[in-house]
């Protein structure tokens, strides 16, 4: 019988619960072992890290995240780009140095936390805060560590000095805000969980489903016939529209990771492995190429459903929870949500068009999957309707991977109704066109409308200017009264102060920021700014529409009011808050064209 | 000679000892004095209505000048009485029934109609207005916005007692009552030397040069909209401001001062919270100080090393924090009583005193008692009592110090953690401690600069205040208690924190709380 040693290979890509830097050499060996190249993807930073290290003055580097970011890989790919040996990496304890071409020497701490009770600790601490500290620049360290473990040792060693407070502080600002580097420390910190996880997915799936060996397929009487649900999978994953399963798993990572939940490089593997050999209800979770010959030969294929692995359900009794990579597409609701009109799609065939093309073009997991139980729903004859509402939850799921994105804005047979963020392809959109373009301008004018709803307590229409109202009394109440400051929108502005939603410089997420000039030519300088995260952005989206939904909508309302505030004392700090001068001081009220309005209070100073 | 006041704290100025009091017995643990009426707002409006008037009066060069010697700090202060302020905002009925009128044609019309109904010589008193105002409507705007900025509007207190929000020196004034002459009464019902005390901490602390120049910076300045708004209200002629003078604190130095002021340094240090919301968790955190600054002397008479002081176990109100609440029920019973018992300590000692066995040894002992515990305690008979003997003297005096204390000071730790949302209280169940969110957010502001580590800004709530939420800090509080609910305790809080944005979790290993109105320096 045929067999595929790739099949076998990616099979070891399955949970482990070992520490990232055993994952590793696990899985270097397990190539070794079957004999096929290891999988491997670029990195942008592993570029960046080599060029530090090659430079005649390199910094030091930490990189940091949690376990299966990819740490310990990045260190030995600097190591052995830099002419560190495999054996050298092999053989080295926790520690391994190396010669730099420019002439320095690199300490690579492969984990900080093994060096917990040992004594060579003191040192590593001793010599990493001199490099820190541009005291001793001869030898520059790459260290890699969990985030908590990080900020442990550094608290570890705070009884040791001011300076160590000052490295202490600097970490812990450069974590929680995000900061690759600090003014006054040689350092520079990566955090592997903020990475562009979308685009490493994206080049994880090629890895994975365009590795050279699936040629060794060949000579299979399953891929002779085409009825191997491996190369079946497979197949649907090189698909690279944004209607497919590669396309909508990366726009949901995007979001994941935009929401501040991140999928570390080996849990997307597991997910990505999931997909493709995944099979339920067999004494086994994951193929190999035995069990799918069995599995065509009992005429089972569609038990290996792709759109079912996704959320790791093929996993026995809700083992999936334990997976990260399965709870954020679990988190999204997928198969949970729908509307009127896509179940009708599935329930009725109705319009008959789009259910030809996007339910019944499916031969294995589409509508004939779904008939036996459509059949016996339409008749009334279920016994037990969980069973039905399992089949109904797949296609929706299958459907929400299927469909196109809508072009019409009011266009119910949208994907992403099929999730908790209904305006989620908004959201893609406009992050991809960097908040620019006709479609992203639609889109902005909604947002600041729901801005403004927000921020008056009112259902108004405005869209081109942002209205920052504060309490009369300062209570936490929602209702705006006072006029702070209205501040138009866009790029091209008159005034001093604009506000407008551009993209971050670091990591092109949408953000809300206001901005200042001094005169008329000289350009905008940022001054408060806020990341707008899918959260913020499907609450403003629907408030704009006008819902408030009441769940998440405490946390949005607390970002908003803080935004508010600190815009509020920056303008207020560059004296463009006229404060002695009453007449500017007014009074907003909704005007009956549904639009805001703001009333002077007509006082005359007595002087 | 026996002196009527402990051994560790300062004489106080003869004024405040001689009158006043039936028995001068809990101001000298104390000082004179905190007072239940006199809520935390008032505290602090009372206390910056002081360092107002020191920074223009022209007899002081700065708001404080610290404890000079061992000499306690007298000196007298004004504050301005704003009648017609008052009169405007908080007596009159007529205005806005006035301006939305159609009856009244022009202006002019308006403004005669509201002098006739306020009476004679009205039209003198408040025609300043008119010119300050381009119409009667705008003057009702006027007056409409600016009583929104009233402190406590909901408590319908007598005008004379009504204050606005602290935005500027314009806004603060005295609280008195009203005699039928129209004179000023000095009551003292709801500024009740409480702003004095916390002066007089400020005065004391370890930051005081420091305060300074950020108090006069950031509340005392004329910038604001709402103090340009209440001066517009204003004639340029007013009565004389009525005088004040200052009470009494006992110690010259103590922790609980220094807290307070640190709390102060680092909430009116936030470049990026802008002035109008500075005042609440001012506030919020001058109130727990009291709170604290209470518990703490009574500890100190008691003698109870601060190890052993009942720590302050802050529920999250859920069913799956039972445990702690209870725990915290028993810890806020405790310090409730300690106040009472450090009373009872006092007279205790005194009663086992040489100098009390002394008097009653004396040929005439009634005549050396009466003697003695009048320069102890301030304490004579009136003609109507009826006179126990000698050796009962105590425990009568104790009687009567412990009455008065029931229903006042007694009250006061109770009754502020409620005012700054620091407790919840249910009938049946009682008082228990538990943070509402304007408390939750002004803790962080005082406590947190750059963003830390979730579980060092536990660690950092235990180290300054008593506070217990999690496991880690009560396994050291509490030798034996549910610690799955204060695990569960922890993760709620996190979540308070989190949906206020406050809490950024990283990891299940890392999380950090920061202060958004914190800047990095770049």
């Amino acid at each position: 019988m045929h067999r595929n040693p790739l099949v076998d290979y990616l099979r070891t890509y399955g949970p482990l619960a070992a520490s990232d830097s055993i994952y590793d050499e696990h899985v270097l060996k397990a190539a070794v072992e079957n004999g096929v190249e290891a999988i491997e993807v670029g990195s942008a930073l592993l570029d960046s890290l080599v060029e530090n290290f090659a430079s005649p003055s390199p910094r030091s580097v930490i990189l940091t995240g949690t376990a299966g970011d990819g740490k310990t890989w990045h260190c030995r790919k600097v190591f052995t780009s830099l002419g560190g040996s495999t054996a050298a990496w092999n053989a080295s304890q926790g520690l391994a140095e190396l010669d730099l071409p420019g002439g320095k020497r690199m300490v690579v701490v492969k984990d900080l936390s093994q060096f917990h009770e040992d004594p060579r600790q003191d040192e590593i601490f001793e010599g990493l805060v001199k490099s820190i500290l541009g005291h001793e620049t001869s030898t520059c360290y790459l260290v890699a560590a969990n985030d908590g473990q990080l900020l442990r040792f550094w608290r570890r060693h705070l009884d040791k000095g001011d300076d160590v407070h000052k490295i202490d502080r600097g970490i812990r600002t450069m974590l929680d805000k995000g900061e690759v580097e600090l003014p006054g420390l040689n350092l520079s910190l990566h955090n592997l969980s903020a990475q562009e996880y979308d685009k490493l997915f994206d080049d994880l799936v090629t890895a994975v489903v365009e590795h050279p060996r699936w040629e060794a397929c060949q000579g299979c009487a399953l891929y002779e016939e085409g009825t191997c649900p491996i190369r079946r999978n497979r197949a649907l994953l090189l698909g690279r529209d944004q209607a497919s399963m590669r396309g909508r798993l990366g726009d949901l990572i995007r979001i994941a990771a935009a929401n501040d939940t991140h999928l570390p490089m080996r849990h997307i593997l597991v997910l990505i492995v999931n997909v493709l050999l995944g099979v339920s209800s067999r004494s086994t979770t994951l193929l190999n190429c035995k069990s799918a010959h069995l599995l065509a030969a009992d005429g089972m294929t569609q038990l290996s459903n792709p759109y079912d692995n996704v959320l790791g359900l093929n996993l026995k009794s809700n083992e999936n929870r334990d997976y990260l990579a399965f709870t954020v597409f679990e988190n999204a609701g997928i198969g949970l949500e729908t509307n009127n009109e896509i179940d009708t799609l599935l329930l009725d065939g109705e319009p008959a068009d789009i259910h030809a093309k996007y339910v019944a073009s499916d031969p294995v997991h589409g509508a004939c999957l779904f008939e036996p139980a459509r059949v016996s729903y339409r008749r009334g004859d279920y016994e037990d309707f969980t069973v039905f509402q399992r089949a109904l939850e797949a296609q929706r799921r299958r459907l929400f991977f299927a469909l196109p994105a809508v072009s019409k804005r009011d266009d119910e047979i949208d994907p992403w109704r099929l999730t908790v963020f209904r305006h989620g392809g908004d959201y893609i959109d406009f992050w991809k066109a960097q908040c620019r373009g006709g479609q992203a301008e639609h889109i902005k004018s909604r947002l600041v409308i729901g801005l403004n709803r927000s921020y008056s307590g009112t259902m108004c229409d405005d869209s081109n200017v942002l209205w920052l109202t504060g309490p009369a009394a300062n209570t936490q109440s929602r209702i705006g009264r006072i006029l702070d400051y209205e501040i138009p929108v866009g790029q091209r502005v008159n005034g001093p102060v604009r506000f407008d939603l551009v993209p971050d410089d670091r990591t092109g997420r949408p953000k809300m920021s206001v901005g200042i000039r001094e005169r008329f030519n000289d350009p905008f300088q940022e001054v408060a700014s806020h990341k707008l995260s899918p959260l913020l952005f499907e609450y403003l989206m629907r408030v704009e529409r006008g819902s408030l939904p009441g769940s998440f909508s405490r946390q949005c309302f607390e970002e908003l009011r803080q935004f508010r505030l600190r815009v509020m004392a920056k303008l207020q700090q560059a004296n463009l808050v006229q404060r002695e001068d009453l007449m500017n001081m007014r009074v907003v009220r909704l005007g009956e064209d549904g639009k805001l309005r703001a009333d002077t209070l007509d006082i005359v100073m007595a002087e | 000679m026996a002196t009527p006041y402990l051994d560790d704290a300062l004489a106080p100025p003869t004024e405040q000892f001689a009158r006043g009091t039936d028995v001068w017995l809990e101001q000298q643990i104390w000082g004179h004095r905190f007072y239940n009426d006199q809520t935390p707002w008032f505290v602090v409006l009372e206390a910056l209505g002081i360092m107002s008037f020191r920074r223009t009066d022209r007899n002081h060069d700065r708001i404080f000048d610290g404890l000079e010697g061992n000499r306690h700090e007298r000196f007298p202060y004004k504050l301005p009485t704003r009648r017609e302020l008052r009169t405007i905002l908080f007596k009159d009925r007529h205005i806005e029934e006035i301006a939305d009128s159609d009856e009244y044609g022009s202006n002019a019309t308006r403004w005669a109609k509201w002098f006739e109904r306020l009476g004679a010589g009205a039209e003198a008193k408040f025609g300043y207005l008119q010119d300050r105002f381009t119409s009667f409507a705008a003057f009702r705007n006027a007056v409409v916005l600016l009583r929104s900025a009233e402190i406590e509007s909901g408590r319908k207190r007598r005008a004379t007692s009504r204050h606005l929000a602290p935005r500027g020196p314009d806004m603060l004034a005295a609280d008195f009552g009203e005699k039928k002459s129209d004179r000023a009464d000095k009551d003292r019902r709801f500024f009740s030397r409480g702003g004095e005390l916390l002066y007089l901490m400020l005065n004391r602390s370890a930051f005081r040069e420091q305060l300074e120049p950020l108090i006069v910076e950031r509340l005392l300045t004329e910038q604001s909209r709402w103090n340009a708004l209440a001066k517009v209200m204003q004639p340029n002629e007013q009565e004389e401001p009525l005088e004040f003078d200052i009470g009494y604190l006992p110690l010259p130095s103590h922790k609980a001062y220094d807290r307070i002021a640190e709390d102060w340094l680092n909430v009116l240090s936030l470049k990026e919270l802008p002035d109008d919301n500075l005042p609440e968790p001012l506030m919020r955190l001058t109130g727990f100080g009291i709170v604290r600054y209470m518990i703490e002397r009574a500890a100190d008479v008691l003698g109870t090393p601060d190890d052993q002081i009942p720590p302050l176990p802050l529920d999250m109100v859920s069913t799956a924090t039972v445990g702690v609440k209870r725990i915290s029920q028993d810890c806020y019973r405790r310090h409730r009583d300690m106040t009472r018992r450090a009373i009872e300590k006092l007279i205790e000692d005194f009663e086992a005193s040489e100098e009390w066995k002394n008097a009653l040894s004396q040929p005439q002992p009634a005549r050396a008692a009466n003697d003695l515990v009048e320069q102890r305690f301030g304490f004579t008979w009136s003609d109507a009592d009826v006179r126990p003997e000698p050796e009962k003297y105590p425990a009568h005096i104790a009687k009567e110090a412990l009455e008065d204390h029931d229903q006042h000071l007694g009250r006061v730790i109770g009754y502020y953690v409620d005012q700054i949302g620091l407790a919840v209280a249910v009938r049946g169940a009682g008082r228990w401690y538990a943070a509402s969110d304007g408390m939750l957010e002004a803790l962080v502001l005082a406590n947190v600069k750059e963003p830390l580590e979730f579980e060092t800004f536990l660690a950092k709530l235990w180290d300054r205040y008593g506070i217990v939420v999690g496991s880690e800090v009560g396994r050291v509080a509490f030798k034996d208690a549910n610690y799955g609910h204060f695990k569960a305790n922890q993760r709620l809080l996190e979540e308070r924190l989190r949906v206020l944005g406050l809490v950024h979790r990283l990891s299940d290993d890392c999380a950090f709380v920061h202060n958004p109105f914190h800047e990095i320096s770049r």
